[in-house]
């Protein structure tokens, strides 16, 4: 497919093939969840709008549609992720954090806490908040221990770019559990789930 | 529901998406040149709500769902050319969001304007003529008699 140079208020394609490729990244974000703390690489590639990486674009493709309000951080609500989203996903903004089902954080270091975001309740732990973080680098083998459904005995992963409050806040969320938030951290090529299941040693 | 005149855009829109396949596939054939784009939807096929208002102004309600196609796609000089057409048409989809782009382009507007536009939409409006001549002469008159009393 002949792909013109993108500047900053170009519209990007989508997937090259929307059924299938949906279809794989769902997949690929089952496996995430479902096994905690390990790298899923992404399995298909998209041009992502700027900031956004491949992972978290193809991400956006799969996920978000017009029943899915996204809350994006400043440094992301930029024009032609905006008009990204719009056009391939037709999602609607979330203007503030709290009415958000999912939130794109592109500058991880400057995300809000997790509090921010909504947790769901006992009845409704569903409307707990889905966050897609961007990071440097993912670090398996480091950092905290990560215990839970999912992990047979345990795992440690870190990642590049993360606030120092993230691990202890993450450990105190989820003793909320059923509500909580659900976490996907991206890189370039890969993700890594944090669902509201898994429990921390920091 | 009409509340303005249509925009020209949403007139050669119309034009388009009503077209037969085969007249816009002959009319596009017929441009001296088109320009290279990407498509930034391929013509995909889905279903859309048709809705309509009781007695034509009243409360919206569902009349029921469609076959639509549409696409969307990004010509080299950064124009977006959009369409919309009934049915499972991905050809005719694609062809009319190029002319759509085309036309957006005050260089191209004209050529496209006087060989894609102006027939089709001459065509469009003899097959209206010949249905409404038909349906004219289908007409019956009722005289009505007034009694005097």
């Amino acid at each position: 497919m002949q792909l013109l140079v993108s500047s900053e208020g170009s519209l990007l394609p989508g997937f090259p093939d929307p059924v299938l490729d949906s279809q794989r990244v769902f997949r690929a974000v089952l496996q995430a969840m479902s096994r905690p703390g390990r790298a899923v690489s992404n399995p298909v590639s998209v041009h992502p709008p700027k900031p956004l990486n491949a992972t978290t674009a193809a991400l956006c493709l799969t996920l978000l549609d017009l029943e899915t309000a996204v809350w994006l951080q400043p440094d992301a609500t930029r024009p032609n992720v905006v008009e990204y989203l719009r056009f391939h996903c037709g999602c609607p903004l979330a203007p503030e954090a709290d009415k958000a089902a999912f939130a794109l954080i592109t500058e991880a270091a400057e995300m809000p806490p997790l509090d921010r975001f909504p947790y769901g309740d006992a009845e409704y732990p569903e409307r707990g908040a889905t966050i897609i973080v961007q990071v440097d680098g993912l670090l398996e083998g480091s950092g905290p221990k990560l215990t839970g459904p999912g992990i047979e005995t345990s795992r440690r992963v870190d990642a590049v770019g993360l606030p120092s409050w993230f691990w202890p806040a993450l450990g105190e969320s989820s003793g909320r559990f059923p509500t909580g938030v659900d976490i996907l951290l991206t890189t370039e090529d890969a993700m890594v789930g944090l669902p509201r299941s898994l429990r921390l040693e920091v | 529901m009409m509340d303005a005149a249509k925009t020209d855009r949403q007139q050669w829109m119309a034009i388009l998406a009503n077209a037969r396949p085969a007249e816009l596939e002959q009319a596009c054939a017929d441009l001296p040149s088109r320009p290279d784009y990407h498509l930034a939807r391929r013509p995909e096929t889905g279903l859309a709500m048709v809705r309509g208002r009781i007695s034509g102004s009243g409360q919206r309600f569902n009349l029921g769902e469609m076959t639509v196609t549409r696409c969307a796609l990004r010509t080299a000089d950064g124009r977006i050319g959009v369409a919309y057409i009934a049915g499972r048409q991905p050809r005719h989809a694609e062809l009319a969001a190029l002319m759509d782009a085309m036309l957006q382009d005050p260089e191209q507007h004209d050529v496209v304007e006087a060989s894609v536009i102006a027939p089709l939409a001459e065509a469009q409006q003899a097959r209206r003529a010949a249905a409404s001549a038909k349906a004219a002469a289908t007409k019956v008159e009722f005289f009505t008699m007034v009694r005097g009393d």
